[in-house]
């Protein structure tokens, strides 16, 4: 393992380079602040944020680590609105608001907030190791891989994501099936032969990512705040100081250690993620710890425990992201598209041929864990007050800026249009209950399955036995039906936690 | 007709005319065994198989907007639509300060402080974008 440190010692050469440390800095508290913003998640959050990031001509690798910055504050900002206003703005968040929520009503938001920003930063760095031991092997392994288990691969990503983003296997599918079709506007790359064009100039370069993400995420969750009553919302409520005493901390020790274990090993897998690993830990830990019963009626626990566990699983997602090409959530699907975009294309040879990149953003993210300690425990009375600001300015304001973003990107009216219309039909996915990560997964691996699907059988003169020649395309065939035959008990999971939940589903 | 069944039904027209509108793309010669078509099939017998699907298990009902609600969503889409055409005739920080405005008031603001606080947004937005960033946006009339 000597090796393996010492590329970490060179990644932290990069990453502490003075351009690249001030992007992981500004990422990780632009990240919380808009992260903050009610109803925005992570995947919001960083869409927002692209196309600003993609404007200032950095090299890729700092591009990157800019983005693990935004993905982590973002993801710490979506905790502080949950803990305080009780809006969750993912669904992994919704387990943090029982017992988070709980603590601000009891006036204890402070220790509530602190918590949540050690058990990410325990969980961040615990999984940290598990990334840079992890994703070497596995992509000395991935090597192997042929466009047959890229296939293979991908449907397994499609199914475990279409299986465990929502309750319904039906509505899954449409999405997904929405955003294949939604990939496949445009020229087809191999033939030359315009797709669902419409005779449109500008629909031949196909559906530019970011418009669809922004669309789908950003203008969907506008619509979405603009049905409800206008009136706007309960501000901040009394919170006491950001600390924790020595007593809260050594009792959530192993709280956190737990679940941050638990937290990657299923990060790692594709699909399942921050939720399912956020409901894992939160039940395991009531189970194990919960022995007054006081989970649940406001336990610092409870909120370490789902807290360490989601950080833990963001940086497992970005195993197969890194090493396979493969993203397993619609976060890192968004990721995945703004690499392809820099045109680096995350596969199996990344950490050979571009070792900078790979290991300058493992250390960038242990750094940004200890930027967000470091900035956001004594800063986060300045980012509640932004949660203070009235609706009608914050509302319209993160419309504006999808929309400014698109336009000084693109700088065509047309992709505005497309916009608009793509945040309607994303907003009444929303209400008919709809999953909204698949859309972008399939929009992003679409056209990476295609190739390759359609490269494996032009290599084997159409001899589709050729999807399943080998032990590694067989394995994850079966991993892929497995896959299919875990939403069952994944359900019944989420049965036995979510009536504590508290109000309302959470927007995707 | 339930929720689902309608949902079912449009999953369906949509899956339906892609896979029909996919028998159009033909190539001149064989690239590839599989060519451009099946691709978009293979979206469309998803859309398909997901409109069979809810059609045999429809779920809860969605709770559709009220009247006045569906109104204000009408109005936020016909802003943000009217923003994307005038733009290029009134600028940039007009026509945003008009936007945020206009959605400043569906928001539950009154004219005076949505055009206020409108300018003020999107002077910093301009700000950001065009010196920050160096991208350019619609200076309009005033350039």
């Amino acid at each position: 393992m000597p090796e393996a440190l010492q590329l970490l010692g060179g990644g932290f050469a990069v990453a502490l380079q003075p351009l690249n440390l001030a992007l992981v800095l500004v990422g990780a508290v632009v990240g919380t602040s808009v992260g903050m913003l009610p109803g925005i998640g992570p995947i919001n959050a960083i869409a927002l944020l692209l196309p600003l990031a993609f404007a200032v001509d950095l090299p890729p690798e700092s591009m990157l680590i800019l983005m693990a910055g935004i993905y982590y504050g973002s993801q710490y900002g979506n905790s502080i609105s949950t803990i305080l206003l009780n809006v969750p703005g993912t669904a992994s968040a919704v387990v943090t608001a029982i017992d988070g929520h709980a603590l601000t009503r009891a006036g204890r938001a402070g220790p509530a907030l602190a918590m949540s920003a050690v058990a990410s930063f325990v969980g961040g760095t615990l999984s940290i190791f598990g990334l840079v031991l992890l994703a070497p092997v596995l992509s000395a392994w991935a090597l192997r891989f042929g466009p047959a288990e890229y296939v293979a691969l991908m449907v397994f990503a499609f199914v475990a994501l279409s299986s465990l983003a929502g309750r319904s296997i039906p509505k899954a599918l449409a999405a997904t099936g929405f955003g294949l079709l939604l990939a496949s506007v445009g020229l087809d790359p191999q033939s030359a032969v315009p797709r669902f064009a419409f005779g449109q100039l500008e629909l031949l370069d196909g559906i530019d990512f970011l418009v669809a993400t922004l669309g789908l995420f950003a203008v969907s969750e506008v619509l979405t705040l603009a049905e409800e009553s206008p009136v706007g919302q309960s501000a901040a409520a009394a919170w006491g100081r950001a600390r924790l005493t020595a007593a809260e901390l050594t009792e959530s020790g192993w709280t956190m250690v737990r679940s941050s274990v638990l937290g990657f090993a299923v990060g790692v897998l594709p699909g399942a993620g921050g939720t399912v690993a956020s409901f894992l830990a939160y039940s395991t830990e009531q189970r194990i710890s919960d022995d007054q019963g006081t989970f649940g009626s406001g336990d610092l626990r409870g909120v370490a425990a789902p807290e360490a566990a989601n950080n833990a699983a963001a940086n497992g997602a970005m195993i197969p992201l890194l090493t396979l090409g493969v993203p397993g959530s619609g976060t890192t699907a968004v990721l995945l598209g703004a690499l392809l975009a820099l045109n680096v294309t995350p596969g199996p040879l990344l950490i050979e041929q571009r070792p900078e990149l790979f290991w300058g953003l493992a250390a960038s993210m242990y750094i940004g864990n200890v930027a967000l300690l470091v900035l956001n425990l004594p800063l986060v009375g300045l980012f509640v007050r932004v949660l203070a600001l009235p609706r009608w300015i914050l509302v319209p304001g993160v419309a504006a800026l999808s929309y400014t973003s698109v336009y000084a990107v693109t700088n065509s009216g047309f992709d505005l249009v497309i916009l608009t219309v793509l945040g309607v039909v994303g907003w009444a996915m929303r209400k008919g209950g709809f999953p909204l990560a698949p859309v972008i997964l399939a929009l992003v691996l679409g056209p990476l399955l295609e190739r390759n699907l359609r490269r494996s059988l032009a290599l084997s003169g159409g001899d589709w036995g050729v999807l399943a020649s080998s032990p590694i395309a067989v394995g994850l065939w079966v991993a892929a039906a497995a896959a299919l035959a875990l939403p069952p008990l994944a359900a019944r999971l989420r049965r036995s936690v979510a009536p504590r939940a508290g109000s309302g589903p959470p927007s995707p | 007709m339930s929720d689902a069944r309608r949902w079912a039904v449009a999953l369906g027209a949509l899956g339906a005319g892609a896979g029909l509108a996919a028998l159009g793309f033909r190539v001149a010669f064989v690239t590839d065994p599989l060519g451009p078509r099946a691709f978009p099939w293979l979206a469309s017998a998803l859309l398909l198989g997901a409109a069979v699907g809810l059609a045999r298990h429809p779920g809860d009902d969605a709770v559709w907007p009220a009247p006045d609600a569906r109104r204000r969503l009408a109005a936020v889409v016909v802003a943000l639509l009217a923003w994307s055409f005038v733009l290029p005739l009134l600028g940039f920080v007009a026509a945003t300060t008009l936007l945020l405005a206009a959605l400043g008031r569906l928001f539950g603001s009154g004219w005076v402080r949505g055009l206020g606080a409108g300018l003020a947004v999107s002077g910093v937005l301009y700000l950001l974008f065009a010196w920050g960033l160096g991208l350019s946006l619609p200076a309009g009339p005033w350039g």
